[in-house]
Formats: C-alpha cells, structure tokens, sequence
C-alpha cells in the first residue's frame, strides 16, 4: 500500500459536505485525481486515493460511500480485483470502472468480476462524466432504500410474532425477554457482531412455549425439574421454531442457532442441516447458557452456584462462562421491591413478580419494564378480571434500564 | 496529428474542464496545465531512459503514465504515442521502441506550443474553445 493517506482534496461546497453523498476516486495518476475531484467536487464530497489497498483503507475509514469510480490499470492490485473487493465487502456501493483500456477482455472482467454499474473511457467529458456518478449514486441511493425497506419489514414482522407469544402466553414472553437481555450482556461481553440475531434466536426459542400445558409451563418458568414425557416437550420446542422460521429469508442464522439449542439422539448438539455464519456455533453456545443459567436464577440459586455448576456439567465455551461470570458477577444498579396498586404503578418500574388474575392465569411475565402500553393493558384486565394486588414492582434508583424490545436487525440484508 | 490538430484537442479538453466558467475552474485549470508541463519532461526522460537501458517494464509504466497524464489534459498525439511505445515495449519489441523517443519529444514540443497560447489566452480571459 501506498504511504500515502487518502487524501479530501476537493471541497468545494462545504456547507453542504454534511449531506453531499461521498464518492471514492481511485487513480495511480496524480492529475487525473485532480481533473476528476475537479470535475465532482461541486457536488460530492470527494475522497481519492492512489492505489487499489489504500482505496480498500478508505472504504473502512472514510465511509460510507455512495459510490466509487477506479482506474483499471494501476500498480499492484488492478481496478477490476479492486471493484470485485468493494462488491464483496461493501455490495451497497456503485461501481464504475474509469479507463483508457476499452479492450474486450478488460469489458468482461469488468462486468464477471467486478460487476461494474457503468464504464467511462479516459479522459471523459464532463458531462458524461457528472452524469454517469449521478446515476451511479441514484443506484446507491434505491439500493439502500431498498435495504432499509427489508430490514423494517423484517423487524416490524418479528414483533409481531413476539407480540402474538405475549398475548398468547404472557409467562413465556416474559421469559423469553429474560433470556433475551441476558444473551445481549453476554454479546456485548464477549464482543460479538451481529447481535440482533443471537436475541431474536433467543426471543424465537420460546415460541414454542405456545404449545406446552400450563402446569408445564409454570415449572419451565420457575426452573423446576421435569419428568421425561414433560421434558421431551421442552426439547422440542427449537424444533417448532424451525418450523415455524424456516423459510423467512433473513433468518436462516436465527433458525440454525434456535435448531442448534435441540438435543439429538444421544445427547448431542444437533447438526446444522445447511451451511451457517461463522458465528452460529458461538451463538448457540450463548443462548443455550443464557437459558441454563435463567432456570436457576428462576428457582433464586445465586449466580454464582449457577455459573459453578454450569462449569461442572461441562460442554459450555470457557469465554462463554466466564463472560456469564462477568455479566453477573457486577452488582446491578440498586432496586428497591416494593408493592403497589395497579393505579399506583409508574413508568419505568420493572415487574418483580408475576402478576395473575385471582383465578389463576399470569397476566403479566415478571421482569417486563412498566411502559405505559403496559399499564394500560393492567388498567383493562382490572376492569375485565380479578387482579391480584398489591403487584411488587422494583423502583430504579439513578439508572433505569432501556425498555425491552425486539433486536433491530442493523444490516440484515446483503445488497 | 498537426500542431494545429493537437491544440483543437488541448482546447476542446480544457474547454470541457472549465464548463462552468468560474474563476475557480480557471485557476484549477492553469495550475493543472503548468504542472502537466513541469511533470511530462521528466516523464519523457525516464521513458526515454528506460527505452535506452532496454528495461522494457520500466518502459512499459513511463509510457503507461505519460499517456494517462497527457489524455487527461487533451494531449492526443503525445497519449497515442504513449500507447504506441507501451504496446512496443509489452511485446517487447525493442527494434521499433527505439524511434519512439525522438517521436514523443516533437509531440511534446507541439503540445508545449499549443499549451503556451492557450494559458495566455486564459490568463487574458479569451475564450479558450
């Protein structure tokens, strides 16, 4: 790589430079950088560098880029092996090749490899040249759109289905949640990537909490010991999951860390059926201690007693544990358990018990931060079923934790 | 190409690089012009240089280089010459590499000439097109 620092050479329109799409210039000749940040820089902020690795540098360290624009022939890495690393690392961003070599082979490379959006031939009028990135950056713009459309889809999809498991089974959903924030303390221990989908794997891994008999139910939630036949509904409820996930594109990761939590025959962990993400095994490894470790918290074992014979059990990660350890071994901001009446509930306050009608259903899962959606609903149930008061809720002291909600996926979806 | 054809190719070049007609545009535009006419000799030289000592990749890369800085400013001779000795040199044929220096020296005076009228037209603000 060159010493040179990509450089900001042209910068005409800085009130603008905030909003002004980015484009990325690469050429081994210092005057064409120059005529071509010329030519853009009214209405583009303009990056440029003057070789393929130090272009690469610039994607990750002065991005995000609408679209970036490289000589074909330049000194170690050529324009076409430069363009084919940009579509894979950063597929979103329009491509086009700027060169004198209009030869044929150098068009089907081009368009094989790099996948170029657009050609230019040197030197190239101004217009064209104007009019090609305008284009180019419009292309960027629909395919981004159409990116941010899918990721809200998805993300609006996935709260519906959790929104149905808590109407459906208010115990399990708030379980769920449970595990879910923990898994999350757990990726941020351990500084894993793609976060959103280890906790929509661990929301998803409760669905299947819909089908078990309420009796079943309570000792899940409570982390009490099941018979075998009791059992074996546990142990299938991934299995329902996958089911129920298994063709929603976008979550076949999801899907094989929830398949991955099934037992199968003889004990072992569950093959994946199809090639995964490389943070599939970790992630499931994660959930499963997250899930583990909810069972004894749930019958009140200390943590550490928990992480202890999670350790002693065996076929966990060490950097799992001990980020368990660490995750729980912080004392948590201080909360005071106190009881109240429905009416004297406030925003904010966490659930600290479940809260059941007086014949018998939870209405409420424990652990669910008070929202005001939250205290409406109890405003209906009181006006419908018997509540059980006082309901004991935990008054945050200074810090109040952020209010549960379903993992935003961030890019879930590859251009 | 003639002296006359090769400054038509300069001034439509630099007329498209001052569209706007700022003074800004002119300003980029003449620096551009005197750095072109300070880099080409020595790019020329080192060519020539490496025509010489039959270092046929270093050939290959001075010619590669004059002909992308002189294509840039509408230099059309001197950027077909360029791709002439950089297709001489790939193939390696040093017999007919050897004319090509004296040819990019007289391309390169013709573009000097033409360069000089249009910079003076510029600097009076005549129009360059």
């Amino acid at each position: 790589m060159s010493d040179e620092l990509p450089t900001e050479l042209w910068r005409r329109a800085p009130a603008f430079a905030g909003e002004a799409p980015s484009i990325l210039l690469v050429d081994d000749e210092p005057t064409v950088l120059q005529t071509l940040s010329h030519q853009l820089g009214g209405n583009y902020r303009v990056v440029t560098a003057p070789d393929g690795l130090t272009a690469l540098d610039a994607l990750d360290r002065h991005g995000p880029f609408a679209a970036i624009v490289s000589d074909m022939r330049m000194p170690g890495m050529d324009g076409i092996e430069l363009l084919e690393q940009v579509r894979l690392r950063h597929p979103e961003i329009s491509r086009v090749l700027h060169t004198a070599q209009a030869d044929l082979s150098s068009a089907i490379s081009a368009i094989n490899e790099g996948q170029v959006f657009r050609f230019l031939c040197k030197p190239c009028p101004t217009r064209e040249l104007r009019g090609t990135v305008r284009d180019a950056v419009e292309h960027h713009r629909l395919v981004t759109a159409e990116r941010e459309i899918l990721d809200k889809t998805l993300r609006t999809s996935l709260q519906a289905l959790f929104g149905c498991l808590e109407l459906a089974s208010p115990q399990a959903f708030a379980r769920a949640g449970r595990i879910r924030d923990l898994v999350g303390e757990l990726c941020r221990e351990l500084g894993l990537s793609n976060v959103w989908e280890i906790e929509v794997a661990a929301m998803a891994s409760q669905l299947g909490a819909v089908t078990l008999p309420p009796s079943v139910l309570q000792k899940l939630d409570r982390g009490l010991p099941l018979p075998d036949d009791e059992q074996k509904m546990i142990d299938a409820m991934p299995g329902i999951t996958a089911r129920l996930l298994g063709d929603v594109p976008m979550l076949e990761d999801v899907v094989e860390i929830v398949r991955g939590l099934q037992p199968a025959d003889g004990g072992e962990p569950h093959a994946p059926v199809r090639p995964s993400g490389p943070m599939v095994p970790v992630a499931i490894d994660v959930l499963r201690a997250a899930i583990e470790f909810e069972a004894f918290a749930s019958r009140d074992v200390a943590a550490e007693n928990a992480v202890a014979v999670l350790e002693e059990r065996g076929g966990y990660d060490a950097e799992v544990l001990a980020a368990l350890r660490r995750a729980r071994g912080v004392t948590a901001p201080q909360e005071t358990v106190r009881p109240f009446r429905v009416g004297e509930l406030e925003v904010g306050m966490r659930i600290a018990e479940d809260v059941v009608a007086v014949n018998g259903p939870v209405l409420i899962g424990r652990g669910l931060l008070v929202t005001e959606m939250l205290l409406e609903r109890l405003t209906n149930y009181k006006h419908i079923v018997q509540i059980v008061e006082p309901i004991w809720a935990a008054v945050p002291g200074t810090s109040v934790s952020a209010p549960p909600a379903v993992p935003v996926p961030r890019s879930a979806v590859a251009a | 190409m003639t002296v006359r054809g090769t400054t038509l190719s300069i001034r439509a070049r630099i007329a498209d690089l001052i569209e706007d007609d700022t003074p800004e545009e002119v300003a980029f535009t003449e620096r551009l012009i005197v750095s072109f006419l300070d880099r080409a000799p020595v790019l020329l030289a080192d060519l020539t240089a490496a025509i010489g000592t039959a270092d046929l990749d270093a050939a290959v890369h001075w010619a590669h280089t004059l002909k992308g800085a002189s294509a840039n400013l509408g230099v059309d001779t001197l950027a077909s010459l360029c791709a002439e000795a950089e297709r001489l040199a790939e193939e390696a044929r040093s017999d007919l590499l050897a004319a090509q220096p004296a040819l990019l020296e007289s391309a390169l005076a013709e573009a000097g000439t033409a360069f000089a009228e249009v910079l003076g037209d510029l600097r009076s603000g005549r129009p360059t097109g």
